[in-house]
């Protein structure tokens, strides 16, 4: 007798019910509402202040506003050893231990893009041209990250 | 432990490995970084519908450490497989515990939590908050994936004889 109730709550946990559907349909519900938190606060239009940011790691390679133009900055590797962003870059730019091969990004008429890099899928590239802001471009074989910052409005002037 | 727990969970745990390792031979023709099928979870599953939550979770971390032994290291793939494991671990053991749940919405939830368990450890390991636009389409993906491994399982399920503890049966020596 208490085999058979048994065998009957087994087959009764393989069948979808109501229960299913709720907490299937709550979790869809917290899907999109990440999604919709993030197209709102990650796809945003580029203001007059807006700077380049490049991310190295944690690290923070380089940093200039949107209307210094590179066609393309080359982040290599140089002396086997160290990565090096191009000579003429005189910003935050400095030298770093890069892991990947060769890492070419276009900045150009207020949008990013990642014209050439050694990965195995090749995603960063597929993504092609970026003009809003707050929306990365994401390499992680070569564990670099690409974005157009504004800057805070609210910030004192400086 | 006793000697019947042992022998069921080590042969479970080497049945989800040599599923893991054959999941690594199939390419997924989905551009999203990170997103897997998760075969391995139909192992932990059917522990968990089979038999109870206790050798669900010794199933599941057992075979996180020996995937990251044999195949990937111990490096951020551990770390990610880890967090997400512990994620998805809470969320079925708490459905489980509910017991008007069924299989679909336990194993759907847990592929939910298993992404969600992945990016809050790579924007823990990275410190970029960035990444989290990965999770819906990362999530969405592994829900499909998640509610395929449900239907899997439930046909197992239903064609094995119920479950024995033999352990429990005294025996005259």
């Amino acid at each position: 007798m208490k085999d058979s109730i048994k065998a009957k709550k087994l087959n009764d946990r393989t069948k979808f019910n109501f229960f299913d559907l709720f907490f299937i349909l709550g979790a869809c519900l917290f899907v999109v509402s990440i999604l919709v938190f993030t197209l709102i606060n990650f796809n945003t239009t580029v203001s007059g202040m807006a700077y380049v940011e490049i991310r190295y790691y944690t690290n923070i390679i380089y940093k200039q506003p949107l209307y210094v133009e590179y066609d393309p900055l080359i982040i290599e590797k140089k002396d086997g050893i160290n990565g090096n962003l191009e000579k003429n870059i005189t910003g935050i730019g400095k030298e770093f231990d890069f892991v990947g091969e060769r890492v070419a990004i276009k900045i150009k008429d207020n949008t990013i893009q990642v014209v050439e890099e050694q990965s195995e899928y090749n995603i960063c590239s597929f993504q092609g041209v970026v003009k809003n802001a707050n929306y990365p471009i994401i390499c992680l074989p070569n564990h670099l990250e690409v974005i157009i910052k504004n800057e805070n409005p609210d910030a004192p002037d400086n | 432990m006793r000697l019947e727990t042992l022998t069921r969970v080590s042969l479970f745990v080497a049945m989800a490995v040599v599923i893991h390792f054959f999941e690594s031979l199939i390419t997924i023709p989905v551009a999203i970084p990170g997103f897997k099928l998760g075969l391995a979870n139909i192992v932990g599953i059917f522990v968990l519908f089979y038999i109870n939550y206790k050798e669900y979770c010794l199933v599941t971390f057992i075979r996180i450490f020996i995937v990251g032994l044999l195949f990937s290291g111990f490096g951020v793939g551990f770390l990610l497989s880890l967090s997400g494991g512990i994620f998805s671990f809470i969320i079925t053991t708490l459905l489980y515990l509910i017991k008007k749940t069924s299989i679909f919405s336990v194993s759907v939830l847990s592929a939910c939590f298993h992404a969600l368990g992945q990016v809050c450890c790579y924007m823990l390991i990275s410190m970029t908050t960035s990444i989290i636009i990965y999770y819906p389409f990362l999530a969405f993906l592994s829900m499909l994936s998640g509610l395929l491994l449900a239907f899997i399982c439930k046909l197992v399920l239903d064609r094995m004889p119920k479950f024995k503890d033999t352990s429990k049966i005294k025996r005259k020596i």
